[in-house]
C-alpha cells in the first residue's frame, strides 16, 4: 500500500507540476515586468490602489492575464510587496486563474454559457465581498515591504525582468510552489482511484461540501477546471460542486494559503478563509438547483475527478515503469518545452545565488545608465510604465491569438482525430485497457476542441453540430466503461456504432457548417 | 503547519467515511428500456405509443404511459442526429420536437377535449416525421432505393 501511495504522491505531483509550468512561467514574467517596467507606482496604479474601484480592478485585471493558482504566487508577492492592500491582493489571487481567454472560450462552448457567465459574475462577488470585508476588518494591510532602485533603459531592463523570474523561481516563491504542488500529490497519495465517482452526483446535496474539502488542496489549471466543469455539466452532476470546484479547486491552492497564514498572520488568514468558504458555499448553494441541466440524463458518476485520485490501484512491482510511461504519455510537447525553460531559469536563479558572493547582479542593473547621446528619430527611449503596459497587453494579445493555435481549424482536428480514433478503438478492440483508455481520453479532447475551434472561427455553433460532437463522446464513455468490463461483444457492437458516429461528425463538420 | 493537519481531517470527515474501497464500483450509464434505438424506430414508437394513449382509461398505467411518451419526445433531436439526416432534415426534425412538446404539455393525465385535440396536433407531426425516416439511414447494408 505505501509503495501505491508514494508513486500516486510522486505522480500526481509531476503531472501537476508539468502542467502548471507554461503559467508559473507566464507568473515570474508578470512579477518581472511589474518590479522592473511599471514599477511601485504603475503596479499601484494598475490596480487602482487607494480607490474604490479596486477590488474591481484587481478581478479584471486577474481575468485577463493567463495565470494559474501557482503562477499567481510571484505576482501576489510583488503586490504585497508594493504596498497593495491585502483585499485587493486577494481579489486578484482568486481570480486570475478563474479564467484566461483560451479557458473561457472553452466554457463558453462546452460546459453551459449561462452556468459559466453565472460563475464568472459569481466569481466577481466572491472576491469583492471577501476582498472588502476582510480589508474594513483589517485596514493598513498595504504596506510597502521593501523599495528597488530603477534600471536604466536598453538591454539592462530586458535582463532585469530575467532576473527577477530567476530569483523568484529559486527562491522566495519556491516554498509555495511546492507546498500547493504537495497538497494536490497528497491527495494522489491518501484518495483511493474511484474515491470521487460518486461524491458530487446532481441528486447529493452534500456534493458542494464535500467538493469544498477536496478542492482547497485541488490544484487545477483553468483549462483543466473548464474541462471538469464541462464533464461535470456532460453528466448532470451537481452545478454548485462545479462552481466550488472552479473558485477554490482553480482558485487556490495549498500553497496560496500558507501564503495567506505566513504573511498575514493565523487570525487574518482565518478570517480570509471563514469569509471566502461562507461565500463560496452560499453561492454554490444558491445556484445548485437553478443551473441543474434539465435535458440530460443523470450519470451516477463522474471521472472527471479521477485525476486528483490515486493512479494506481493496486500493489505491482512494475509501478516505477508505469509512472514514467504515465508521465511520457500525459506531457504534452509545448510542456517538454515550458519544463525546460523553468529548469533553465531555476538553474540560473541558483547560479546567482553564487555569483552574489562576489557580485551582485541587481547592483549592477541598478546601475544609473548613461543617457544616450541622441534620441533622433525612431531611436527613442520608452518609459518604463509605458513598455509594462504594453508588455502585459501583448500578453493578453498572445493568449488570444494562443486560442487559434491551441484550437486549430476543424480539417485540421479531424486528421488527428482519425489518428486517434485509430488508436483508441484499436485498443478497445485488442482488450487493451491502458491503450484505450489514454486515446479514449485523447479522442474525447479532440472532440472539444473541434467544437471550440469551430466556434472561434464561425462565431457561432448549430445545436446540430453540438450534437454530433456530443454524441461520439456519450458513445466514448460507454466504451470505456466496457473495455473496463471486458464484455467484448458490447466493445464490438460500440466501436460500429462510433465509427459510423465518427463519419457523421466529420460530414457536419467538414460540409454542413 | 496548522494548515496541513485540518485539510487532511477535513478530507476524512467529508470523504472519508464514504470513501470508495479500492475495488472499483460498478458504473454505469442507465439506458432506459424505451429509448429508440433508431430514428425510424422513435417514429414508430411515438405513433404507437400517441395511439395507444389516446385509447387508454386513467390509471397508473397511463401515468406512466405518458412520461415514456414525454422522454421519447424530449429524446427526439438527440435520436435524430444519432441518425444520417443531414442538417436542414435534422433542423426539421427538432423543430418538429419543439412543437411536440407544447402539444404533450395540453394532455391532461385524465383525458379531456383539450387531450383529443393534442393527440391529433400531435398524429399531425408524426407525419412530418415519417417523411424523413427515407433519410435517416444512408448506411451500405439498407437497399439502395431504401436509402
Amino acid at each position: 500500500m505505501f509503495e501505491v501511495m508514494f508513486w500516486g504522491f510522486a505522480v500526481r505531483f509531476l503531472q501537476c507540476l508539468v502542467q502548471a509550468t507554461p503559467f508559473i512561467l507566464v507568473g515570474l514574467f508578470i512579477a518581472g515586468i511589474f518590479r522592473r517596467l511599471l514599477r511601485d507606482d504603475g503596479t499601484r496604479r494598475l490596480f487602482g490602489e487607494g480607490t474604490p474601484r479596486s477590488l474591481l480592478q484587481a478581478w479584471a485585471v486577474g481575468m485577463l492575464l493567463p495565470v494559474c493558482s501557482l503562477g499567481v504566487i510571484p505576482v501576489i508577492r510583488e503586490m504585497r510587496r508594493v504596498g497593495l492592500a491585502g483585499g485587493t491582493i486577494l481579489a486578484f489571487a482568486m481570480s486570475a486563474p478563474l479564467f484566461n481567454p483560451l479557458s473561457l472560450l472553452y466554457g463558453l462552448t462546452l460546459s453551459e454559457p449561462v452556468a459559466i457567465l453565472l460563475f464568472a459574475f459569481c466569481s466577481l462577488i466572491v472576491v469583492t465581498l471577501v476582498g472588502f470585508v476582510w480589508d474594513r476588518l483589517f485596514p493598513g494591510s498595504g504596506e510597502v515591504q521593501e523599495t528597488v532602485r530603477p534600471v536604466g533603459h536598453g538591454p539592462k531592463r530586458m535582463l532585469s525582468i530575467l532576473v527577477v523570474a530567476a530569483r523568484e523561481v529559486s527562491g522566495p516563491s519556491l516554498p509555495w510552489l511546492l507546498v500547493g504542488l504537495a497538497g494536490v500529490a497528497m491527495l494522489g497519495a491518501l484518495l483511493p482511484s474511484t474515491a470521487l465517482q460518486h461524491s458530487v452526483n446532481g441528486d447529493d446535496p452534500l456534493a458542494p461540501l464535500t467538493m469544498t474539502a477536496v478542492a482547497v488542496p485541488v490544484y487545477a489549471t483553468p483549462m483543466l477546471a473548464m474541462s471538469q466543469l464541462g464533464s461535470m455539466f456532460q453528466h448532470a452532476n451537481s452545478p454548485g460542486a462545479a462552481f466550488v470546484l472552479l473558485a477554490l479547486g482553480a482558485g487556490m491552492n495549498l500553497g496560496l494559503a500558507w501564503w495567506m497564514f505566513r504573511h498575514y498572520g493565523a487570525k487574518k488568514a482565518l478570517a480570509w478563509f471563514a469569509l471566502l468558504l461562507l461565500i463560496v458555499v452560499g453561492l454554490a448553494y444558491g445556484v445548485d438547483r437553478p443551473l441543474f441541466p434539465r435535458d440530460i440524463e443523470i450519470a451516477d458518476h463522474t471521472h472527471a475527478f479521477d485525476v486528483y485520485c490515486r493512479p494506481f490501484e493496486s500493489a505491482s512491482s512494475n509501478l516505477p515503469a508505469m509512472a514514467m510511461d504515465k508521465l511520457k504519455r500525459d506531457t504534452q510537447p509545448y510542456e517538454r518545452t515550458a519544463v525546460m525553460l523553468l529548469g533553465g531559469l531555476l538553474l540560473l536563479g541558483l547560479g546567482l545565488r553564487l555569483l552574489d558572493r562576489w557580485l551582485v547582479i541587481e547592483d549592477w542593473l541598478e546601475r544609473t545608465a548613461e543617457e544616450p547621446a541622441s534620441t533622433k528619430g525612431l531611436d527613442i527611449v520608452i518609459p518604463g510604465p509605458v513598455l509594462g503596459g504594453l508588455s502585459l497587453a501583448g500578453l493578453i494579445a498572445a493568449s488570444i491569438v494562443g486560442c487559434y493555435a491551441y484550437y486549430p481549424p476543424p480539417e485540421e482536428v479531424l486528421e488527428e482525430m482519425s489518428i486517434v480514433k485509430a488508436e483508441a478503438l484499436g485498443g478497445a478492440l485488442s482488450g487493451d485497457v491502458t491503450h484505450a483508455t489514454y486515446w479514449i481520453d485523447a479522442y474525447d479532447d479532440w472532440s472539444r476542441k473541434l467544437e471550440v475551434g469551430v466556434y472561434l472561427r464561425d462565431w457561432r455553433l448549430s445545436d446540430y453540430h453540438r450534437w454530433k460532437a456530443r454524441l461520439l463522446r456519450e458513445k466514448l464513455e460507454l466504451l470505456q466503461h466496457e473495455v473496463e468490463d471486458h464484455d467484448m461483444d458490447e466493445v464490438r457492437r460500440l466501436v460500429a456504432d462510433i465509427s459510423r458516429t465518427h463519419q457523421r461528425l466529420r460530414r457536419a463538420y467538414l460540409e454542413e457548417r | 503547519m496548522r494548515f496541513n493537519t485540518i485539510i487532511p481531517l477535513l478530507l476524512a470527515l467529508l470523504t472519508g467515511c464514504g470513501l470508495a474501497p479500492d475495488e472499483d464500483r460498478h458504473l454505469e450509464h442507465v439506458i432506459p428500456a424505451h429509448k429508440p434505438r433508431s430514428y425510424a424506430e422513435t417514429v414508430e414508437q411515438l405513433d404507437r405509443r400517441i395511439q395507444s394513449l389516446s385509447d387508454a382509461d386513467s390509471g397508473s398505467e397511463r401515468i406512466t404511459q405518458l412520461e415514456e411518451l414525454g422522454d421519447i419526445i424530449r429524446w427526439l433531436p438527440e435520436l435524430a442526429a444519432d441518425s444520417d439526416l443531414r442538417k436542414p432534415h435534422w433542423e426539421q426534425a427538432r423543430d418538429v420536437a419543439v412543437r411536440m412538446q407544447l402539444h404533450f404539455e395540453q394532455i391532461a393525465p385524465e383525458g379531456s377535449e383539450e387531450s383529443a385535440a393534442a393527440y391529433e396536433a400531435l398524429m399531425n407531426e408524426i407525419t412530418e416525421l415519417r417523411k424523413l425516416v427515407p433519410v435517416s439511414d444512408d448506411s451500405p447494408s439498407r437497399p439502395l432505393d431504401e436509402r
